[in-house]
């Protein structure tokens, strides 16, 4: 049993080495002029997102604990997992562009919200609250399966914490979680492509970065910005993780 | 009355339990098999679960209120890691329910001084004697225990139930360890199929074998790498 365990995790990380990493350095190149904007742009927003994500995401799991309707409530947070992410961007857009729709349409009280379109489309707010939307779904499912083991809301309700100070003693409490929580959810970002690339392609993160690279320069310069950001994410996700877990 | 509880009936999906009278003043012990309901039976008077009937903390109707303004203090099976440093969370805990003054007595009296600077790395029982110390600090009505030392080893189950003997206060205990049940309890009930069948202050005398049990583990420990509690707590 332990050979075949080691056996298959070995070929996995193998299969991933070489598919992933070995075999695309064939075509490196130096990676196009941008490289560093978008991954500061990335790692900001992507980093707040999940930030924001986590209260959110650990009320929706103690909500979805009180089971009811509660817990069907709670299942929309895992659209923007089931839906693919070229979805979620449409639906986004759809989304800020109806007020104009109906503005145009001679409904006058939507007019002034028309202006939100101008303030997410293909703006900064717009790649957060994608980015938001689409941490959601990890916050949640990682504070979801924490909670199955531990209860620690009845414990520290008992103790008379409520509100905030609930769940930022749940936060706190459950530590493991929350990194897992705000280290993945931050990794994820970096990868966002299809929500992005329809809701918020400006500013220009990693995925709308690497994406213009192979479009405009080709396939080796979008290996190298590739190699280059898995290189920076893990190296980064690591330090954080070891740095919050000590 | 510390803890009363009356015509209380609570489900957890097809599962339901009904209690028709139980009151708490001293140890009582719920002990029944897995499925029996005392989990439920407790979620219900800490308000965790919705539930029909009346619930009494220290003399007042707390049925309709949240489980942070009940007053019933509930410590889990799997303990729960303090959110900050112990210090910080029992100082953080005593300024909710009135000053900071008491820590130090609380502290003392179960044995965690060492555990203050500490966060990580905290044992279970550790972390339990944390727990119970921040519930004794919010000055709850009574205490609900849900199988408290079930993921502890028994040096440590013996000072965590040495402790509760000790504490002087009501106490809803949980377990489904009939030896445990018979050391510790006042009053013992037993639950079955969501409903308590019968109680009694009637029991044996078992603290022989607890002391058998001890003088056998402490052999052990001399062997063993101790993970017990700590030293101070086996003399409250």
């Amino acid at each position: 049993m332990d050979r075949l365990i080691l056996s298959l995790a070995s070929s996995a990380a193998v299969a991933l080495l070489f598919l992933l990493i070995l075999l695309p350095a064939y075509f490196v190149e130096a990676p196009p002029p941008g490289l560093l904007n978008a991954f500061a742009i990335t790692a900001a927003l992507g980093g707040l997102a999940a930030l924001l994500s986590l209260p959110v995401g650990l009320a929706t799991a103690l909500a979805a604990r009180r089971g009811g309707v509660w817990s069907a409530v709670a299942q929309i947070l895992y659209v923007p997992a089931i839906v693919p992410p070229t979805s979620v961007g449409v639906l986004l857009l759809a989304s800020f562009s109806l007020p104009r729709a109906l503005c145009a349409g001679g409904i006058p009280v939507a007019c002034p919200l028309s202006q939100f379109y101008d303030y997410f489309v293909n703006r900064p707010l717009g790649v957060l609250l994608a980015m938001f939307v689409m941490a959601l779904p990890v916050s949640f499912s990682i504070y979801d399966g924490a909670l199955k083991e531990e209860r620690a809301e009845a414990y520290l309700r008992s103790l008379g914490f409520s509100g905030f100070a609930l769940i930022g003693s749940l936060m706190s409490s459950l530590r493991p979680a929350t990194v897992s929580a705000l280290v993945f959810s931050w990794i994820r970002s970096f990868g966002e492509l299809g929500a992005l690339l329809i809701f918020a392609s400006y500013p220009v993160t990693t995925s709308i970065y690497i994406y213009n690279a192979w479009l405009i320069y080709g396939v080796g310069p979008a290996v190298g910005a590739s190699l280059a950001v898995m290189a920076a994410v893990l190296a980064i996700a690591y330090a954080v993780r070891a740095w919050l877990s000590r | 009355m510390a803890l009363e509880v009356r015509g209380l009936r609570a489900r957890r999906g097809d599962f339901e339990i009904y209690v028709d009278s139980l009151s708490v003043n001293s140890v009582v012990v719920i002990v029944g098999r897995n499925g029996a309901g005392k989990t439920t039976l407790l979620d219900a008077i800490a308000g965790l679960i919705e539930a029909s009937g009346v619930v009494e903390a220290c003399g007042r109707d707390v049925s309709a209120l949240p489980p942070e303004r009940r007053g019933l203090a509930y410590i889990q099976s799997v303990p729960v890691d303090p959110p900050s440093r112990v210090d910080k969370f029992l100082r953080r805990v005593a300024r909710m329910h009135g000053s900071e003054r008491e820590v130090d007595e609380v502290v003392d009296a179960l044995g965690i001084r060492p555990l203050l600077g500490r966060r990580d790395g905290l044992s279970t029982g550790q972390k339990q004697l944390v727990n119970l110390a921040a519930a004794l600090l919010a000055k709850p009505c009574a205490f609900l225990m849900d199988e408290p030392t079930s993921h502890l080893d028994w040096a440590n189950k013996k000072v965590f139930s040495d402790l509760v003997k000790r504490l002087g206060r009501p106490v809803l205990y949980v377990t489904h360890d009939p030896l445990e049940a018979l050391y510790i309890a006042d009053l013992i009930c037993l639950m079955e199929s969501g409903r308590i069948r019968r109680c009694t202050a009637e029991r044996p005398d078992v603290g022989a074998a607890y002391e058998a049990a001890e003088a056998l583990m402490s052999s052990y420990e001399q062997v063993g790498s101790s993970s017990a509690i700590t030293p101070a707590a086996r003399n409250v």
